[in-house]
């Protein structure tokens, strides 16, 4: 038998040999290439505006202060809250997330592109539900079961589609974020606080909650960008979390739910009338275990 | 107007590469076209800073974006085959060959996008454990971890086809 390394190398000439025939679509590289080029020039004209605008600016505090008064941005109502030292607040965010299984945690983002992601999870079980859509209307859905196997169904609102998959769940798999690489944000968190530095920066409103703003900086050999860190008071919660990822600021923002079986009941899809079965190639065995969460 | 080339020379050297390695990552070639264009544009935005290594930073970024959310939950229905699939290859020796062809790509499809990631970097990309540690942004030991599991599942879902097999590469085109 070979070993781990033999089959990895092994894997990876195959890998190779079998993906060479993968070539751009013809003309993707030279619009790149055309885009640069009207890049480079819009750069170089903006180098001009805010000169411009500088010197617009500037005038105008001169001669009437304007700019000043600019009205605040709009915070909802303030209470007091205590501001914990670090050490008690490290302590109840780790916990808060160490306890999530009377919930089902929703996270609301929207991506470059204007397509807003909504993922459902309830941490009870690992049954979820994930919907994509834009202004236009919903573009994805699709939800898991939260029986053994677990099933996936999904419909592509693009093309009048649907199907159904069968998740592989590796038995030795605890949390959902081993199985399918997104569920990930609670251990994310958890790792960047525990390894990392957390500061207390103060407190806010957001969308009437009454939070804490933390911000965490993980150790230097995770390469995840400085969190900011919404997190409810009391609960402490997430409310809302913005990392920087890939170049940019992703902005997550959560809800917590209740495990009513109305709110459970909306985490399964269904295939509109006249949408098409299409089947796909996926795992047909394979050692599964129970719900993760 | 002059166009620093560099950009372009960097296009031009590296797309197919950079395709074949988010193909491999995200099993769905328009996925894949998708995620190389974005990537690349992203360099663009800042070529001044990332010109020393761009292909680290687009790779980086690759990893980044093929961790999408959504799509990662997402499996492509499979292409509709032909009405008459005899009549295609009319008894052509070579054609089980082609279908055949990816078993490995289709086997990776399979795995979970963590351990997914971990094998492209390590055995496709063939990058030491600690910089496909530093990539994922884990530990080491984690990357280790991910890389042996990835591996046993590999060694069933190919064993139907002969893990020995993987001995006879086919030549690349």
């Amino acid at each position: 038998m070979l070993s781990d390394e033999q089959f990895g190398e092994r894997l990876g000439a195959r890998l190779r040999a079998e993906v060479a025939d993968v070539e751009p679509e013809p003309g993707r590289p030279a619009a790149l290439r055309r885009r640069h080029a009207r890049h480079v020039a819009t750069v170089r004209a903006a180098v001009i505006v805010p000169t411009l605008a500088a010197v617009v600016a500037t005038g105008l505090i001169t001669v009437g202060g304007m700019g000043r008064d600019a009205a605040p941005a709009t915070v909802g109502p303030t209470k007091t809250v205590d501001l914990h030292d670090v050490a008690y607040v490290t302590a109840h965010v780790t916990a808060a997330l160490d306890n999530l299984s009377g919930y089902i945690e929703r996270t609301t983002t929207v991506v470059p592109g204007g397509v807003t992601e909504v993922m459902q999870i309830d941490r009870a079980t690992g049954q979820f539900r994930f919907d994509s859509s834009t202004k236009d209307g919903p573009r994805l859905s699709g939800s898991s079961t939260s029986t053994n196997p677990t099933m996936v169904t999904v419909i592509d609102y693009e093309h009048h589609a649907w199907s159904t998959y069968r998740l592989e769940v590796p038995s030795d798999a605890k949390t959902m974020a081993q199985v399918t690489g997104v569920f990930e944000d609670r251990v994310n968190i958890r790792t960047a606080i525990s390894g990392g530095q957390l500061e207390v920066l103060g407190t806010e409103v957001v969308d009437g909650h009454q939070t804490l703003r933390l911000r965490v900086t993980p150790a230097a050999k995770v390469t995840t960008g400085t969190m900011d860190l919404l997190v409810d008071s009391e609960s402490y919660l997430p409310v809302r979390l913005s990392v920087d990822k890939a170049g940019h600021r992703n902005t997550l923002d959560y809800a917590w739910l209740a495990r009513t079986p109305e709110n459970l009941a909306t985490l399964a899809v269904t295939p509109p009338a006249g949408f098409t079965h299409k089947p796909i190639d996926g795992p047909s065995s394979g050692p599964t275990s129970g719900a993760v969460g | 107007m002059k166009v620093d080339s560099s950009f372009d020379a960097f296009v031009e050297a590296r797309f197919a590469a950079l395709l074949r390695t988010a193909y491999l990552l995200t099993g769905d070639r328009q996925h894949a076209e998708d995620l190389v264009q974005t990537a690349l544009l992203r360099a663009m935005r800042r070529w001044r800073q990332v010109r020393g290594a761009p292909e680290a930073y687009v790779r980086r970024v690759l990893i980044n974006l093929s961790h999408d959310r959504i799509r990662s939950l997402v499996r492509r229905p499979r292409e509709e085959p032909p009405q008459d699939l005899e009549a295609l290859h009319g008894g052509d020796p070579g054609f089980d060959g082609v279908i055949e062809r990816r078993v490995v790509t289709l086997a990776l499809a399979q795995l979970p996008v963590r351990q997914r990631q971990v094998v492209v970097l390590r055995f496709f990309e063939d990058l030491p454990i600690e910089q496909t540690a530093e990539l994922l942004g884990c530990s080491t030991g984690t990357v280790k971890s991910y890389t042996s599991r990835a591996l046993s599942r590999l060694r069933e879902l190919l064993a139907e086809d002969d893990t020995e097999s993987l001995a006879e590469v086919p030549h690349a085109q």
